[in-house]
This record gives structure tokens, sequence and C-alpha cells, in this order.
């Protein structure tokens, strides 16, 4: 068996609070499809901010991220009877998001407005902006609008499969090996086209990245 | 921007900044009440007529697709059928059946000898009820047969006989088109009492027939005239070519013109 093969047989290593969610997951999945709709409603409370945040970082629009997240969840549930738990539910899900976001991408391909959500600057963002701007600024704001739209711009100039990659990578914290089940490509493949699309957004943001 | 900007990240940290794009709280709310519309919408919403077809398809494609096979191959079996193996088929009174069944030579003598009583009522029987092959059952009163049928009988071979009976059973024919003429009629020539073929008076085998190659005259008249018009159209191209050359090339002053 080559080297390549073995990669790409290789079972998928979930973390142990991955494995837990995906244990919670497959027993609320499991009412669902016995009849008791109203357990779906965990699911929702459960993903739809990761949902909608992986529409909304592929889209860069939020009233489309909302629709889709929407409309994710309602095709879940329509299609939740042939979920038959080969994937975690959570896969499966996300499947269906990257699906649904890409199929609207390429309908939209040449109707594109932004509208972004608030940076909440806190946490790490916070730490980057105050490394970025003097941390008592006045035009700090004005400067956290500015790098947020750089940022969706550049991600924008991506092509939607690298976009994709970016998204569920950088943003999403998915394993190499979860974003390949997702985009039914090898683990290579999405390594390559993460290192391309980075290369890409370096060039793009490079007025605010170290060399 | 370089008097605001004290240090520079890396491109994940700008990555991580992203997550921090969050919607208010109040958009939650908003959301959970559209989904909910929407899934009573998707739930009351029709589907497509396609959607519950394709499912079916799916489902009953391989019994549908066995079952036409199986009717397609019947079809054909019972269509195509060697026309020796229906003739053979015993669809005649059991005297006709009797006849075709034995030697020329030694049944025409037995077939003289019970054709007044017999043989004659027998297959004017089954030319009227094909199925009532049965002796047991008494024949319904039947007319005699027309004394051309039984002179020609007494002469006409097995082979003959059995012609006849199963043109009857099959088509439901008058007996009398398959006599052979009578000299006076030969004499006249009307057409109408012509002896026919009977191969081709089933209304089956002229359907069979149109499917199988043409070996008679007619292909061969149809063939002449087809040349024929092959011809005329040849020439009359030739012809329109030459006109259309003539007319493209033309003298103009010290210029030749050429129109395509």
């Amino acid at each position: 068996m080559s080297v390549l093969s073995k990669v790409l047989t290789k079972p998928l290593v979930a973390s142990p609070e991955r494995r837990q969610e995906a244990d919670a997951d497959s027993v609320i999945v499991q009412r669902v499809q016995a009849g008791e709709v109203a357990a779906f409603d965990q699911l929702i409370r459960r993903y739809r901010e990761r949902v909608y945040g992986l529409i909304y970082h592929m889209t860069s629009n939020r009233e489309d991220a909302a629709d889709l997240t929407q409309d994710v969840f309602i095709k879940a549930f329509q299609s939740i009877h042939r979920f038959a738990g080969q994937a975690s539910f959570f896969t499966w899900l996300y499947r269906i998001a990257v699906n649904s976001s890409l199929t609207h991408l390429r309908r939209n391909r040449l109707r594109t407005f932004f509208s972004f959500d608030q940076l909440a600057a806190e946490g790490k963002a916070a730490e980057v902006l105050d490394r970025l701007t003097d941390a008592g600024g006045a035009d700090r704001e004005t400067f956290a609008k500015e790098l947020q739209e750089k940022l969706n711009e550049a991600l924008q100039k991506l092509s939607i499969k690298h976009r994709t990659v970016v998204t569920l990578f950088e943003i999403d914290g998915l394993s190499h090996e979860e974003i390949a089940e997702i985009m039914h490509c090898s683990v290579g493949t999405v390594r390559s086209r993460l290192h391309y699309a980075k290369q890409l957004l370096q060039s793009e943001l490079q007025d605010y990245i170290r060399p | 921007m370089s008097d605001r900007k004290s240090e520079k990240v890396t491109l994940e940290d700008l990555l991580q900044l992203k997550r921090a794009e969050r919607p208010p709280a109040e958009f939650w709310t908003r959301f959970e009440q559209e989904l909910r519309a929407k899934q009573l919408a998707a739930i009351v919403e029709k589907r497509p007529w396609w959607q519950g077809l394709s499912r079916t398809w799916v489902r009953f494609s391989l019994p549908v697709g066995a079952a036409a096979a199986l009717a397609f191959v019947l079809v054909q079996e019972h269509s195509f059928a060697p026309q020796t193996a229906r003739q053979s088929q015993p669809v005649a009174g059991p005297a006709v059946a009797a006849v075709s069944a034995a030697p020329a030579d030694s049944l025409r003598p037995a077939v003289a000898a019970i054709r007044p009583a017999t043989t004659l009522p027998a297959v004017a029987v089954t030319m009227d009820h094909p199925t009532a092959t049965t002796p047991a059952v008494p024949a319904p009163a039947v007319s005699q047969p027309p004394a051309a049928l039984v002179s020609w009988a007494s002469t006409a071979s097995p082979q003959e006989l059995s012609i006849a009976n199963y043109l009857n059973a099959t088509g439901g024919v008058d007996p009398t088109r398959f006599l052979p003429p009578t000299p006076a009629k030969a004499e006249t020539g009307a057409a109408n009492d012509a002896p026919a073929d009977p191969l081709a008076l089933t209304a089956r085998d002229q359907k069979l027939a149109r499917y199988l190659p043409r070996t008679d005259d007619t292909a061969s008249v149809e063939t002449a005239s087809a040349a024929q018009v092959h011809e005329r159209i040849s020439r009359r191209l030739s012809e329109d070519l030459l006109y259309a050359s003539v007319h493209r090339i033309g003298l103009n002053g010290d210029r030749v013109t050429v129109k395509f």
C-alpha cells in the first residue's frame, strides 16, 4: 500500500470533545428519527451559530447567510430520516451548509453585496487590534472597520473552493481530515488549496502582515 | 496607516478577527421565528411532482423493467412464431385432422367413403365455430356445404385440406374462396371470383408482409421509377448549376466579375 493511499484511507481521528459531541448528537438524531420532532430544536440551537458563521464567512453577506442557514436546517430536518450515521451529524450538517453556500455563490456569482456583522473586539480579536493600533487611540474603531472590509475583500477574491477551505480551517478550526470529508476531496487537496489560498491572502493583506 | 500601526501581525491573527464578527443577540430571536415559519411552510408546501416521480421510479424501476422485458419477449415470440407451427395446431374438426395427419394415398378412399355423412359437415362446423372440436357436441343446424366445396374436397390433397382448414379457423373466411376456379369462371375471367393466394388473406399476414423484404415484381418496378426520378433530379441539378455558373461570371468593361 502506497503512502498516499495510507493517508487517504486513514480513519478520522476525532478529538474527545468532538467524539462526545457526536455521541450526544446521534442520540438526539435517533429521537428525531423516531418521531420526536421537537428534539431537532436542540440540534438547531447547538449548531446555528457555527453554520451561520460558516455561511457568513463564505458569502460576506449577513442577510444571505441568515436565509441560507435557515434553509440548511430545513433541509437537514427534511432529510434526517436518510441520515444513516456513517459520518457525524456535525459533518453531515456542515456538508449541507457548504453545498448550499456553493450553490448560492455559483448562482449569484455576478451579484455580490457585502453586509458585515459587527466586529466584537474582545479576546483574541482585541489583542490583534491592540497590536495593530494604539490601544487608546480614538480611531481604533475606524481602523477595525477598515481592516474588516479589507479582510472580507481579500477573502472574496479567492475562488469558492479556496475560500471554503480557508473558512473551514482558519476560522472554524476544522482539521484537514474533516474538511476533506466535508468537501469530498483528499487531504492532500485540502492542504494544497490551503497553501495557495494563504499565499494569495498574504499578498492581498501585506500592509498588515509581518513578513 | 503607518502612523497608527505599532506592530504587524500574522495572517492567522488577522483571520482570527473574522471569528469576532458576530450578529447581535436579537438576530437569533428573529432567526428562530423565521425558521419556524419556514419549517411550517415546508410541511404545508406541496412537493414538485417530479420529486415523487423520481422516488417512485427508483423504487419500481427494476420490477417494471423486468416485466417490460418479459412482455417484449413474449410478444416477439408470439408475433414471429413460424407459420408451420401454427398450421399444425389441431384447430380442425376430427375428420379433417385425421385426414391431414394421414398419408394421402391411404386416406383418399376413406375421405371419399365418409364424405357425405361426417367429413364435410365437420369442416363446415369448424368454419363457423373454430373451437368446436369435440365430436360429442352436436353440431347446430348447418346448411349443406356448397357443391363446389364437395367436389373440390374429393380431389384435394391432404395438404390443401389442411391449409383451407387453417385459414378458415384463423380468418373465418368463406371456404369457397380457396377453391380452384371452375372452367366456366376461368373462361370469363371474373376478377372477383379469381382464386386468392391463401397465404395473403389474413390481415395479420398482410401486416407482417410489410416488414418483409420485397422480392416480387413491384419492387423492381419501384426501383425503376426511383431510378427515373433520380435521373430527372440529377439532370435538373446539372442544368441549374450550368445556369448559375453562366450567370455568376460577367464582363463589366475591362473586368471579369464572379459572383459567389
